[in-house]
């Protein structure tokens, strides 16, 4: 990782991909919680955070875990996102207050980009069983109908994709150690 | 247990230990599920690809692996070229483009930016578009010296921040919200030319044309801004392709704006419902260099004054 992240500071493309290839979902997640079902702006928000991230990077330790780092630059910019389309133009010239945004907390917000990691941590077919229920609603009979596999395929890897992401979850049942380290990253300008 | 789990956290989940069928009712969160457009990671390597090959050496640090400082530019994709870093132009920055920019080395994503390839930095033909590539061409639709007279020649380094061309890509604010970030890419040297400074033969400064793209309400809309500062004032001439006439009861302003504090000045209205050429002739009565964003919004005659509804957008460099 150390490797990746000298990487990524140097503008390497290959270190960039892997960077991105790693954490883009994730930082989608905390995009799509905070700014809503906007694909687009998803997107910008996924954008922004890299090459915020990038312009930064001279401040990353290479021996630190970028994902606290990264998942504040997320929450930052989806914020601030949202502002700017929330807000108000009027033709009289007046400079325009930034408009409230009622993000979800840090917690959720950080609790959501970590399962989010350890879902695509996941085996794929695992994960694919996980999507089909939870975002296609579709039953197990019809999971296994369109994967081709038997019921108790399917039964047998979404119950194993649960248990390993229980396991692997299990820091967020103590909800103050789920916060990013502060020194990872500076959270003062946090909005409430 | 059914042997049929209903869509979510479903039966299957009592199985579990109280922990891992929390975890499992997470997941009916539709945020975990969120994926990024496929284009975004080559537009994030393209603009920080772009970024490195101009960025000063970051301050010394221990070396960790085999990290090379200087990497060389490297095509990211069949679509993705990175174009050479350009030479000052002779004489000076032009006036355009005050801040100069960083050096330019523009990346080519064509389908996100619209650029020039390299080869168009010589200088457009009589109607400049069949100089300018497919994707230049698509993007901004032609563009065309901003008066008669004027060679044409696109000024090496007179680099523009990125704007989104790509109208079909981009949604009801086309760099709306991302032409203010992209306004820190800016300073990351992600180049694009979506503004690009026009000069006369004796190498003045005859005016800068500006591609805007049209917001989701309009995705087939576009238009090019030729911007000239006069003596008494700056003189923007919009075409507009694809724009519908404007409603009874509506018409499209034009604005210029400025980002901190935002603040938008009215260059003038139209509404397009007489079927002439769609070329508009506004005035600004202030600089575009402090208000680098030129839009266009449909507003209502009821209330005129009001955010309106952006119909199209485009930066020059600032």
């Amino acid at each position: 990782m150390e490797h990746l992240v000298a990487g990524f500071i140097a503008g390497d493309p290959d270190a960039v991909r892997a960077i991105y290839q790693r954490f883009a979902r994730p930082v989608a997640t905390v995009a799509r919680s905070v700014v809503g079902n906007d694909q687009t702006l998803i997107d910008d928000v996924v954008q922004q955070t890299f090459t915020k991230a990038w312009q930064a990077s001279h401040t990353i330790d290479p021996g630190r875990d970028l994902a606290p780092w990264l998942y504040a630059i997320a929450r930052r910019t989806a914020i601030d996102a949202v502002r700017y389309e929330r807000r108000p133009t009027r033709g009289d010239h007046a400079p325009e207050a930034d408009a409230p945004v009622g993000a979800p907390t840090m917690e959720q917000t950080w609790e959501a980009f970590q399962v989010r990691q350890a879902l695509d941590a996941l085996p794929e077919d695992e994960r694919t069983v996980l999507l089909l229920n939870h975002v296609g609603g579709l039953s197990h009979s019809e999971i296994a109908d369109r994967l081709g596999v038997p019921m108790g395929t399917v039964k047998s890897r979404s119950h194993r994709a649960l248990r390993r992401l229980g396991a692997s979850l299990q820091h967020l049942q103590n909800p103050a150690a789920n916060r990013p380290d502060p020194a990872d990253v500076s959270f003062s300008r946090e909005v409430p | 247990m059914t042997d049929d789990m209903s869509p979510g956290t479903g039966p299957e989940s009592e199985a579990l230990d109280p922990w891992t069928a929390h975890v499992a009712g997470l997941l009916d969160n539709p945020a975990l599920w969120a994926e990024p457009s496929p284009g975004v990671e080559d537009q994030v390597v393209a603009a920080i690809l772009a970024g490195a090959a101009v960025r000063p050496a970051p301050p010394a640090r221990p070396p960790v692996g085999p990290a090379d400082p200087e990497p060389p530019p490297v095509p990211l994709s069949p679509d993705l070229t990175v174009v050479a870093p350009q030479p000052p132009r002779p004489g000076g920055s032009p006036p355009a483009q005050p801040s100069g920019g960083p050096p330019a080395a523009a990346p080519f994503d064509p389908a996100v930016t619209g650029v020039l390839p390299p080869e168009v930095t010589g200088s457009l033909g009589a109607a400049g578009s069949p100089a300018i590539g497919p994707a230049g061409t698509a993007a901004t639709g032609s563009l065309r010296p901003a008066t008669p007279g004027v060679t044409g020649a696109v000024v090496p380094g007179a680099s523009a921040p990125v704007v989104s061309l790509d109208a079909a890509r981009r949604r009801r604010r086309p760099g709306g919200w991302l032409l203010g970030g992209l306004a820190t890419a800016a300073a990351l040297a992600v180049i694009a030319i979506g503004a690009l400074a026009v000069v006369n033969r004796d190498g003045s400064i005859a005016g800068t044309e500006v591609a805007l793209a049209g917001s989701e309400l309009v995705p087939e809309a576009s238009a090019v801004a030729h911007v000239e500062p006069r003596n008494d004032g700056v003189r923007i001439v919009l075409e507009v392709t694809g724009l519908p006439p404007a409603p009874p009861g509506s018409f499209y302003a034009a604005w210029v704006v400025k980002e901190e504090p935002r603040t938008r000045v009215p260059i003038g209205s139209f509404h397009l419902r007489g079927g002439g050429a769609d070329q508009i002739e506004l005035w600004s009565g202030v600089s575009t260099d402090d208000y680098p964003v030129v839009s266009v919004t449909r507003q209502s005659e009821a209330d005129p004054a009001g955010p309106g509804e952006p119909m199209l957008r485009g930066r020059l460099g600032g």
